[in-house]
């Protein structure tokens, strides 16, 4: 059932690209301000996580091309996604999320620990999710 | 004729395991799935060569092929489990 | 012997997932390197001698018991 509300390109991105729910969080907090430049205490203070999380969060969702880092202050970045394929993702999965928050967390939730896990996973013959 | 039956099972085996990783690399694409899926492909055509050698008689000597897919599978196996581990 | 550095990642996946499912391949993995080090040292090929099928269905036999362990459990880890 949750299989057919989420588009599969768009469960294919989260599943790839979005490890935690503070990580979509952060990534959608800086998208809503896409004019504002943000430091990971700034970041950490508004989604309630530790400063050390949201600047791990941070450098990941700028390596991964969704955010430029300032090139006058290092650990400040703002929202500016690398292409505009990408910004639309995000679009969808920020309209999704408004709409369909639980499946989207079960969704995020039920990702394993490490994406290593997939491996063994695999071998599972009969589908967990029900 | 035992050791025979043996590389038989060690090639279903290897079958069974390639089948269910390159599934699930279709669903998720985890490159490391592929990667494996490919190796225990190659073990699978590792361990039939083995029998198919038997088979063809004496004057077949498949070892080299052997060698070369076998070290070919552990290659793409150690690419995949370095690279695209995560 | 790239079977023994595979072995060595599967190690490192099971100290860091916890899930024995890793283990056993890297101790089937180590075994059947083990294995195949032992066969290239001999002259001709031994693929018939029994130790060494023994050893590969011992191998092999590892990663279905893991197949079959994560199976059973239905935990995720």
């Amino acid at each position: 059932m949750v299989d057919d509300i989420i588009p599969e390109d768009v469960k294919q991105f989260i599943l790839e690209r979005i490890d935690s729910i503070a990580q979509l969080e952060a990534l959608l907090l800086l998208r809503d301000s896409p004019q504002v430049d943000w430091t990971a205490n700034a970041v950490a203070k508004r989604l309630y996580i530790g400063e050390q999380e949201a600047r791990v969060i941070l450098q990941r969702l700028c390596a991964d091309g969704f955010l430029i880092a300032s090139p006058e202050k290092s650990l400040v970045y703002r929202y500016h996604v690398r292409s505009p394929d990408l910004g639309q993702t995000v679009d969808r999965v920020a309209a999704l999320y408004s709409i369909y928050l639980i499946p989207v967390t079960n969704l995020i939730h039920a990702k394993p620990r490490t994406r290593v896990q997939e491996f063994a996973d695999a071998f599972k013959l009969k589908s967990d999710k029900d | 004729m035992a050791g025979l039956i043996i590389y038989g099972l060690c090639a279903m085996t290897a079958l069974l395991c390639a089948w269910l990783l390159l599934q699930a690399y279709r669903r998720s694409r985890y490159r490391l799935l592929l990667w494996s899926g490919l190796c225990f492909a190659g073990l699978t055509v590792n361990n039939m060569l083995v029998v198919v050698d038997n088979a063809l008689g004496p004057g077949a000597d498949l070892q080299t092929w052997r060698l070369v897919v076998g070290l070919l599978a552990m290659l793409v196996l150690l690419y995949g489990l370095i690279w695209d581990a995560d | 012997m790239a079977s023994m550095v595979a072995a060595l990642f599967f190690l490192r996946f099971w100290r860091d997932t916890r899930d024995r499912f890793f283990l056993l391949f890297a101790i089937a993995f180590a075994i059947e390197g083990i294995n195949r080090g032992l066969l290239g040292l001999t002259v001709v090929s031994q693929e018939h001698e029994p130790f060494f099928y023994l050893v590969r269905l011992f191998a092999f036999g590892l990663i279905l018991m893991a197949i079959v362990d994560k199976n059973r459990s239905g935990r995720s880890r």
